[in-house]
């Protein structure tokens, strides 16, 4: 399968069925799931009756959108009514929720066909893609981590099984899987897409992203599905239509943002790559080199590290099996509460909520309300950084313990888009990120259109 | 024994009168005829993935509440979530009000005698929103709960520790109470849990305020609905303060349970401190910001002043008035009645007696009754027919009135002449009576009016029956 423009112009003209979509999206799954790991529930009977029934109002010459009859996959964290939805935690084995998500509503809407659930770190805490169920593989060197935690949506593109997939990002668990794949991932604003029905791991940087093959699929889906939600306050209104066919007008010399505090860092062998791709940048006459601040970036990962931990503990600790989830046995509440845990949990997610409750207590509440200051800090450095620039080029990895890149325009509430730029010794594809102000994802889509043309990435072969 | 100063704090909770519940649509309704479970959602059910949403009516009963407790409104307040471990707490923390609350710094005059001449004011310290949580019920020896009450709106109203005896607690739960329920703010259902309190209770010597020593060491009740358990509580836990004092011992912050059946104080376990509730801003929802033309929601009324008038506009006394207020729906319709007539207090007892115990039935109707009352003034009905009429309006659902129902079955009283003709009548034809009478058997009068009043089929007065048969037997 390719782009989700081509499938749909391919629908259109009927040289191909909905049915015959979803069928090739079966196989394929059923064909890299032993091997790769990506998946968690499957929906591929209820795909085909719908894809059949999509077929049929098509034939009697009903007119449909970008996603009508177009598979997808959705990751396990994002409540899909009916189908059990785990979040990839042991916790919510049973957990078939009564209701779907906004995200997962919007797209049933337009005709998208939901083919399955996505493996995933634990309640999105992690970057490795491992839940309390599987371990997702890299699909190009299955030696090499495909990160996450978003990691089977991922994948599921990366096969050709679906032309994309729903992720969630809180410090760049869109982008990091994305990029391991050679795919384009977008995080969008903050409130630019509906959390309603995606569980939470830290509802004040969660946000809801894309994985798809190029950006004008991104554009596809910012234009469908970005919208304010009723349900999630913290949503906005904004007009996204036309995106898809003003894709590319964005007119004259991109204006590029490097940021002054990476310079330290640029000696890494790891981020070479990164180096010679910003000094291709200055050869070409119409990207311009600036460069900017954001003074904090060493304080992003003590700063993202213990918002998640705090809000981590308060999203987690509610799966306790009173109501929906299995239920250890205990003579009292505490007891079945702990031993439900104890079974349920992973390390990792148990690490976040033991250190979350400690940086909750009266002693150490003043650096929980430390690291907010500092996040509202970053949040205007950042917005600053991209005030005068169209563009940030950030490297998706700093390879510096105190920099998180990715969760930079988590912090900051920014869109971010990731582009892969290469594909290294590993077989593993490498990309770079590009970050605008707060609420230009349009424009941040139109650029990353000229950067794809620009780096013209070819894609790798999989690791079979 | 009086050597010591009592001090009580409260903090009450108070289920809203809304539609739905605080951060979602579901019905609020928790109530023991409702089966359990069934008004829950993702929201009030803490499924992953949901967000609160906040139901403005809420706010709006809460700004009245504002009104009412002359408060100052916070224009812009903020969510937190109140993190603990409870089975019947869904998202293990409790979305409340803890940094900025929306109201602040408020007062009740509380009426303590009945001549409404000596008040106390009561200061509140905040009051904020929050929502409830699931109730718990035990059953062969399992804990099951009900999260119908999850979710459901309550507002939590703290008064400083003012409170110098159990009668002034008690005093201000009642007005209270009656202010919230007459201004429909909360049905204050207390065998629901609907209106429940929070008692801090402290001890310290007299004169140690004086001598710039704090309040003392404070125990707290939690969850009390009842005013006589309050106030018995209060008492025995003063006692009990008192006992630790003089044993020259210390008393340490507890929080305690008020066993009702063997009327004693029980120690649960050590006080909270705030700290232990981990708070953290709840950014799902964003501040409250209010807007003018909101802040400034009148039509509220205060049960002082209401009290008050009833008072004067209808000579009633203190309790009466209060009666009428606990039953606003026969308050409004006395007020529909009474319009007109000279004997207010005529029409209040009747209506006391004959139409408030009917609350819920079909009663008679405003027309209906002052059509009743106006023939009552003109000594056309007694107060036995206007029963007997009532009843039949009632039955036939006021589709007859009070007017033909009298027609229809002559149940107008004789006039004198008519009685006087019937007195006469009656007087011929029982002459061994009439003997018996004058004969010095004064108790036979009363058979003789018997005997006109069943000839008038109940339609003469007894009074004037009376006073014709003396004339005649002079």
């Amino acid at each position: 399968m390719v782009d989700i423009y081509n499938v749909y112009s391919m629908l259109k003209n009927k040289e191909v069925s909905s049915k015959e979509l979803v069928e090739e999206s079966i196989k394929k799954i059923k064909k890299y799931d032993d091997r790769y790991e990506f998946m968690l529930a499957t929906n591929f009977e209820q795909s085909i009756i719908l894809a059949e029934q999509i077929d049929n109002r098509r034939m009697k010459g009903e007119e449909y959108g970008y996603l009508s009859g177009i598979p997808y996959t959705c990751k396990d964290n994002i409540m899909t009514k009916g189908i059990i939805s785990t979040c990839g935690s042991r916790i919510l084995k049973d957990f078939r929720p009564p209701f779907s998500g906004t995200i997962v509503k919007e797209i049933e809407k337009k005709g998208g066909i939901l083919i399955g659930k996505t493996n995933m770190d634990e309640l999105g805490a992690g970057g490795e893609s491992i839940s309390g169920f599987r371990h997702t593989k890299n699909p190009f060197n299955i030696e090499e981590s495909v990160s996450g935690s978003s990691g089977g949506s991922a994948v599921t593109v990366a096969i050709g099984a679906v032309t994309y997939a729903l992720g969630t990002d809180t410090g760049g668990s869109v982008r990091e899987p994305a990029e391991k794949c050679g795919l384009v991932g977008l995080k969008p604003t903050y409130g630019s897409i509906s959390r309603y029905g995606v569980g939470a791991y830290a509802h004040t940087i969660d946000q809801v992203g894309f994985i798809g093959n190029c950006v004008m699929d991104i554009s596809i889906l910012m234009e469908e599905l970005a919208k304010e939600d009723r349900k999630d306050v913290i949503t906005y209104k904004r007009d996204y239509s036309g995106l898809v066919k003003n894709l590319d007008s964005f007119q004259g010399k991109i204006k590029v943002g490097v940021l002054k505090e990476l310079e330290s860092i640029l000696n890494k062998k790891e981020l070479k790559f990164y180096v010679e791709f910003i000094e291709r940048l200055n050869r070409n006459k119409n990207f311009e080199l600036v460069e900017v601040s954001v003074p904090n970036l060493r304080n992003t990962a003590s700063c993202y590290k213990a918002i998640t931990s705090v809000e981590g503990y308060s999203n987690f600790k509610k799966y306790d099996g009173t109501i929906y989830s299995s239920k250890m046995e205990g003579e009292n509440y505490k007891e079945v509460i702990e031993e439900t845990q104890k079974e349920g949990f992973e390390e990792r997610v148990k690490a976040k909520i033991i250190m979350g409750k400690y940086l909750l207590t009266d002693e150490n509440m003043e650096i929980v309300n430390k690291a907010y200051k500092m996040r509202s800090k970053i949040e205007e450095q950042l917005e600053n950084a991209c005030k005068d620039v169209d563009t940030l080029i950030l490297p998706m990895e700093s390879y510096d313990k105190d920099i998180y890149m990715t969760a930079l325009s988590n912090l900051g509430r920014t869109p971010a888009l990731e582009l892969p730029v290469k594909i290294n010794s590993k077989n593993v594809p490498q990309g770079i990120q590009l970050v605008c102000k707060k609420y230009e994802d349009v424009k941040l889509i139109q650029i990353g259109k000229i950067f794809e043309n620009f780096i013209d990435f070819k894609k790798g072969v999989l690791d079979e | 024994m009086n050597k010591y100063e009592l001090t009580i704090g409260l903090e009450v909770h108070t289920t809203l009168q809304t539609k739905s519940k605080v951060f979602c649509s579901c019905k609020n309704d928790s109530s023991n005829e409702v089966e359990a479970n069934v008004n829950t959602c993702e929201i009030c059910l803490g499924m992953p993935g949901a967000l609160p949403v906040l139901n403005e009516e809420v706010v709006k009963k809460a700004l009245k509440v504002g009104e009412l407790l002359n408060c100052k409104i916070n224009k812009s307040s903020e969510f937190d979530r109140k993190h603990f471990a409870n089975v019947d707490l869904v998202k293990n923390f409790q979305i409340t009000q803890f940094r900025k609350p929306i109201l602040e710094d408020g007062y009740l005059d509380v009426i303590m005698s009945n001549d409404m001449k000596n008040k106390k004011r009561v200061t509140i310290e905040r009051v904020h929103i929050e929502e409830d949580a699931g109730k718990q019920v035990k059953k062969n020896n399992k804990i099951l709960i009900d999260y119908n009450r999850s979710g459901m709106p309550l507002l939590e109203i703290v008064t400083t520790p003012c409170f110098k005896s159990s009668e002034e607690v008690r005093k201000f739960l009642e007005q209270l109470q009656m202010t919230l329920k007459y201004n429909e703010i909360s049905k204050c259902k207390m065998n629901e849990g609907g209106f429940r309190f929070d008692v801090n209770v402290s001890i310290r010597l007299k004169g140690e305020k004086e001598l710039g020593y704090g309040l003392g060491e404070r125990c707290e009740f939690k969850n009390i609905n009842s005013f006589t358990q309050c106030e018995k509580a209060i008492e025995e836990e003063y006692k009990r303060q008192v006992s630790i004092k003089e044993k020259g011992e210390e008393i340490k912050s507890m929080s305690l349970n008020w066993n009702e059946k063997t009327k004693t104080v029980e120690i649960v376990r050590p006080k909270e401190k705030e700290g232990e509730y981990e708070y953290l801003r709840e950014t799902n929802l964003p501040m409250l910001n209010l807007k003018l033309e909101e802040i400034s929601v009148k039509n509220v009324c205060d049960i002082e002043s209401r009290i008050d008038y009833l008072m004067m506009e209808y000579k009633l006394s203190y309790e009466e008035s209060v009666v009428l207020i606990k039953n606003k729906e026969i308050e409004k319709y006395y007020e529909e009645v009474v319009k007109g007539f000279k004997n207010k207090k005529e029409v209040y007892n009747y209506i006391i007696e004959e139409i408030l115990c009917k609350k819920d039935k079909h009663i008679i109707s405003v027309e209906n009754i002052r059509e009743l009352f106006s023939m009552l003034e003109k000594g056309e009905i007694n107060n036995s027919i206007m029963k007997k009429v009532q009843n039949k309006v009632e039955l036939s659902n006021n589709l007859l009135s009070s007017k033909e129902i009298v027609k229809m079955e002559g149940l107008k009283l004789l006039g004198k002449e008519e009685v006087e003709k019937i007195v006469i009548e009656v007087l011929e034809s029982n002459e061994k009576i009439v003997k018996d009478y004058k004969g010095g058997k004064i108790k036979a009068i009363q058979s003789l009016t018997g005997k006109v009043m069943s000839e008038s089929k109940g339609l003469a007065d007894s009074k004037l029956t009376k006073n014709l048969l003396m004339e005649k037997l002079k």
